[in-house]
């Protein structure tokens, strides 16, 4: 019995066209997965991308935020990044009218009754820098006294030269020298005495006028870095403030007798060790008044040299 | 299917959040292994009644149980999770810089995005693997 060709070929037809119908459907499905998955992956690259612009937006931030400790940050009652960056800019700007209060209150020393060591000016003007500056390494707000541009020209305008005496690092202006100088006197004047090598005030304005000749100096820090940056000057160093001044970074110590004599441009320093010259310089800057008290106050050594010579 | 927004919050990335997940622990406050010690080490409790002592780390999901009283969460994380960047910093949360803090949130949220889209993909492949099967079959009846 033959078989019909016909109703095989119907069904190979009919197979045939099922593959076809089969393929293609698998193939418009194939592609639908791939065209979804790819646009998984491309919502996933937009998501990093994200990210990744976060993470740029964070390198923005301000670098007092980033230096922060997070147990600080989260002591703070500010909510807002925005509000911890004011908050941070208030208590530098805190900070820094203190340093100025600290300047101002220590240039304003008078000359009139300085028997050497410290006076109770320059003390008190320390004594503020020191607080100013504790309260900034603690985290802590002090209380802000704002120094207007009159007071802080004033400061300025005290510029005095320092030739040995202490508390006059305190005097050279510009904001940005006043962190360093106002910390440094403080600390030399109280703590560092055990390194004191005595040098006569001849050598210490040689050293200080060659520094006005050196070549020009390039600040190594930025004059707003944190305090922390700073080092104290070693004794009998050649210290040149942000504005140019060279100073001595010298205290007299409160272990031997000194004589400070306030000039009209800074301080003569008369030190227990012989004294071969007098520069000119110093003779010029004796004015009338502080010759007759220099000449009350060699009358009075003598009379303490008479009563004490011998029994000592 | 489409992605869920995530909150970070959910993920324990600060070291109060971990310490409130720990709702029972075996050892008590003054064990090295304490509850304040894991938290600050970067554990968040992912246990539950019979399994008490199940924990997993917010930044690399390493997960560690069957803890010892005597242990040193610290020093347990370093040895089972060397590449950690959490345990590598090796300092509490309150000791870590903001910008320190901030490299491991944008860290941990890359890991997430990464492991929320893998899951995803999966899923996908997974659910059109059947559904090619079905149509083979429908087809060809
Ligand atoms: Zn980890």
């Amino acid at each position: 019995m033959p078989r019909t060709k016909l109703s095989k070929n119907a069904k190979r037809n009919r197979d045939a066209a099922k593959d076809e119908t089969l393929s293609t459907r698998l193939r418009e499905f194939d592609l639908e997965v791939d065209q979804f998955l790819s646009d998984l992956e491309f919502k996933r690259q937009e998501r990093l991308d994200e990210n990744k612009s976060l993470a740029n937006l964070v390198r923005t931030l301000p670098q007092r935020i980033h230096d922060m400790k997070m147990g600080e940050l989260m002591a703070m009652e500010e909510k807002t990044i925005d509000e911890v960056n004011v908050a941070l800019e208030k208590k530098a700007a805190a900070n820094r009218s203190m340093m100025n209060a600290s300047l101002l209150s220590s240039s304003k020393k008078k000359s009139k009754g300085d028997e050497g060591y410290l006076t109770e000016d320059s003390g008190s003007g320390n004594m503020i820098a020191t607080s100013a500056y504790t309260g900034f390494t603690r985290g802590m707000t002090p209380s802000a006294r704002p120094v207007g541009p009159l007071s802080s020209a004033k400061a300025k305008s005290r510029n005095r030269r320092s030739r040995s005496a202490c508390g006059y690092l305190n005097t050279i202006g510009s904001n940005s020298s006043t962190i360093s100088s106002s910390t440094t006197s403080s600390r030399t004047t109280t703590d560092r005495m055990s390194r004191s090598r005595m040098r006569t005030p001849l050598n210490n304005r040689v050293k200080a006028a060659s520094a006005d000749r050196a070549a020009p100096v390039t600040p190594k820090v930025c004059p707003n870095t944190p305090l922390s940056m700073l080092r104290y000057p070693r004794i009998g160093e050649t210290v040149i403030s942000l504005t140019g001044s060279p100073i001595v970074a010298q205290c007299p110590s409160d272990t031997t007798a000194t004589v400070n004599i306030p000039i009209k441009d800074g301080v003569i320093s008369l030190r227990p060790t012989r004294l071969d010259a007098v520069h000119p310089d110093f003779i010029e800057s004796i004015d009338a008044e502080t010759w007759s008290q220099i000449k009350e106050l060699q009358s009075n050594l003598n009379k303490l040299v008479k009563s004490v010579d011998g029994k000592i | 299917m489409d992605q869920e927004d995530m909150d970070l919050r959910d993920y324990c990335i600060l070291e109060s959040q971990r310490l409130e997940t720990f709702k029972s622990w075996p050892f008590k406050a003054d064990a090295p292994c304490c509850v304040s010690k894991m938290a600050e080490a970067g554990f968040y409790w992912c246990g539950n009644e019979h399994e008490i002592d199940t924990v997993a780390c917010f930044v690399c999901g390493k997960s560690l149980d069957g803890w010892d009283a005597n242990d040193d969460p610290w020093a347990e994380h370093k040895k089972h999770a060397p590449r950690c960047a959490f345990v590598n910093l090796g300092r509490a949360e309150k000791d870590l810089t903001v910008a320190e803090w901030l490299e491991l949130v944008i860290q941990i949220k890359t890991y997430l995005i990464n492991k929320q889209y893998d899951q995803m993909r999966k899923k996908v492949v997974k659910y059109c693997e059947r559904k090619r099967e079905e149509l083979i079959k429908s087809i060809k009846g």
